[in-house]
């Protein structure tokens, strides 16, 4: 272990604020608990019982990690306007889901499924198709759980603490807190890292400017950076050749997001329907803070800040970090650093309950053990739990970061081709199986093809070099890329179509089919849904 | 319009009437994902170029308009 130059305030803010939440963490077991948390419900989904204030913190913690706070400015900070795609991004993901999510939230308590699988399992009575959406599921969440240690890394080399061994901590308490509150724990936690994140971005976006001589100046430096780098595809504007990549990109993340098993978790944990549309209302108050956030990538270009240099190679994902070294007094930074450390474990903690009822739920019960009881059923997602996220240590120990940032690209890509089966599958039965399988299979195939067919000219990758695929590799004469998600997601749809028109013409059966229309609009308090305890909805008073 | 034609019976899944409203969730996708519309430098806001600030006011401008969907289409349980 090395210290280089640490800050002892600074550092002593962030050990309380931590050791705050680790607290929190653990008392978490006791909060709004009816039962005792030995049964999947409970463990895994809170209770089924959080209403709108709740969710809202929930699911906002959950989709605004700590990486993307870390990550979307650093993208402005090396390539410019192309990094705001998270803003539109963040935008159109929740009209979109506004649509979706109540059907899935209803017909999900009417079977009582706890994960995308469970719903495909009864919706097409096809056991190998729940089997590769709970296989996709758990393949692109890993690598976003290793992501959230990049950006605690990032924080604590800003803060001059080197080495491996923080890292293990946090995690090891993380995992401890998981293990005994299941949801209950970063639902909790996720209030105080809210309430600090917004405290840093709102001072950070007023404050940082003043020192700048205001957005003027920002933008100025911005731009001579990008005018003095030879690459075409950074500026203060989009490009030309940017601009549909920019907009294919949005969408289609867009598109990803909701199948994330973490984000389905977050929905499913809702009281009822009306939770939801309420918070795909109120949600987008995130992406202010992101979108105010994004421009500090700018602010670092102006302040001078240059990335940290670890092993022969700059790491953008810490501008941030040293931005706020920077310009902050030392307590504050400190609050800032947690801020972002406590986002990471929010996120880190969802995802990891998610992937461990992916493997409870479709694997452990399906094929290892078709009679478990609830209990054997939390215990196994209890101890998976901790399997996912020790997965997740050792490859950040193991590997090279890079790794796990070129697998979340090909988690986003490979997350996409399970949306003709959840999200057509909520409103029609029209595809069959084997159809969407085969979709599936041609849509992965298709994906991973093009991710490895992209280099990247700027780092000197000849692999996996980025999400955005040149559309002259089709044979057009043009500079435009697309997203590479999308491009796989609609040669996933005409596999899908294609085979099921085929399958129908030869009269092949379809599986059983467990729901039934009304399935999909069940709201709390109906026959076959739980009733759930009256208890003051909306008030701030309901954390208690 | 007045506030009634909001009210519907308790309940039971949105009608037609309701559902026409949904189309309205398309807005803020056409307005974010055509670019050309806002890959400009000017008019500038404090020194914000029209790219950002242009996008940053569809946040709450989606947040309206799907606050205005979910009050015709909620099924009317408080």
């Amino acid at each position: 272990m090395i210290f280089a130059a640490v800050d002892a305030v600074q550092l002593t803010v962030f050990i309380i604020l931590f050791g705050f939440v680790t607290v929190l963490g653990f008392l978490a077991a006791r909060w709004r608990s009816a039962k005792k948390l030995e049964d999947l419900d409970e463990w895994g989904l809170g209770g089924r019982n959080f209403g709108s204030w709740i969710t809202w913190f929930l699911v906002g913690g959950d989709l605004y990690t700590a990486y993307t706070f870390v990550a979307v400015p650093a993208l402005l900070f090396g390539v410019g306007a192309l990094g705001f795609f998270a803003v539109p991004y963040t935008i159109v993901v929740y009209p979109m889901v506004f649509l979706v999510a109540p059907r899935l939230w209803s017909v999900s308590h009417k079977h009582g499924y706890v994960t995308p699988a469970d719903f495909i399992r009864g919706r097409f009575g096809s056991g190998s198709l729940a089997l590769m959406i709970a296989l996709t599921g758990i393949a692109a969440t890993m690598p976003y759980i290793a992501l959230q240690l990049i950006g605690i890394e990032a924080v604590l080399k800003a803060m001059g603490i080197l080495g491996h061994w923080p890292i293990i901590i946090a995690f090891g308490v993380l995992a401890a807190y998981t293990y005994q509150s299941g949801l209950r724990a970063p639902a909790l936690i996720a209030f105080v890292k809210d309430s600090l994140i917004y405290l840093v971005v709102i001072v950070a976006v007023i404050y940082i400017p003043t020192q700048l001589g205001g957005f003027d100046d920002i933008f100025a430096a911005a731009d001579k950076k990008f005018s003095g780098t030879p690459a075409p595809t950074d500026g203060v504007l989009l490009g030309n050749a940017a601009i549909l990549g920019y907009s294919t990109l949005a969408f289609g993340s867009a598109l990803a997001l909701f199948l994330y098993p973490h984000s389905v978790t977050g929905v499913l944990a809702a009281r009822n329907r009306d939770t939801i549309k309420r918070n795909m209302a109120a949600l987008p108050a995130y992406s202010i803070v992101l979108g105010l956030l994004a421009l500090l990538g700018y602010m670092a270009i102006a302040a001078g800040i240059e990335p940290i240099v670890t092993d022969g190679k700059p790491d953008p994902n810490t501008i941030v970090p040293l931005l706020f070294d920077d310009m902050f007094p030392a307590w504050f930074a400190g609050i800032a650093f947690a801020a972002i450390a406590i986002g990471a474990l929010v996120p880190a903690a969802i995802m990891s309950i998610a992937a461990a009822n992916l493997w409870t739920r479709n694997i452990y019960k399906e094929y290892l053990n078709r009679d478990a009881t609830p209990a054997q059923e939390a215990r196994s997602s209890k101890l998976a739990s901790l399997v996912v996220k020790a997965g997740a240590v050792v490859v950040i120990l193991l590997l090279d970061p890079q790794f796990s940032i070129d697998l979340q690209l090909i988690g986003g890509v490979i997350i996409l081709q399970t949306l003709p089966a959840i999200v057509l599958g909520l409103y029609t039965r029209f595809y069959h199986a084997w159809g969407l399988l085969a979709g599936w299979a041609a849509g992965l195939a298709a994906g991973m093809y093009m991710l490895y067919d992209t280099p990247n000219p700027t780092t000197g990758k000849e692999h996996f070099g980025g999400p955005q695929y040149a559309l002259s590799n089709f044979g057009f004469d043009t500079k435009t890329t697309v997203y590479t998600g999308l491009i796989a997601l609609l040669v996933n749809l005409a596999v899908s179509t294609a085979l099921t028109l085929a399958l129908r013409a030869a009269k092949r059966p379809y599986g059983p089919d467990a729901t039934e229309p009304h399935d999909y609009v069940a709201d709390a308090g109906e026959p076959g849904v739980e009733a759930l305890p009256a208890t003051p909805e909306e008030a701030p008073a309901t954390t208690r | 319009m007045s506030h009634q034609r909001f009210v519907r019976d308790r309940g039971g899944p949105p009608g037609p009437r309701e559902r026409r409203w949904t189309w309205l969730l398309l807005v803020p996708l056409l307005g974010t994902l055509i670019p050309p519309i806002y890959n400009t430098q000017d008019p500038e806001l404090i020194g914000v170029p029209f790219f950002y600030w242009y996008q940053m006011i569809w946040i709450p401008a989606s947040v309206l308009i799907t606050v205005i969907v979910y009050r015709a289409t909620r099924s009317g349980r408080r």
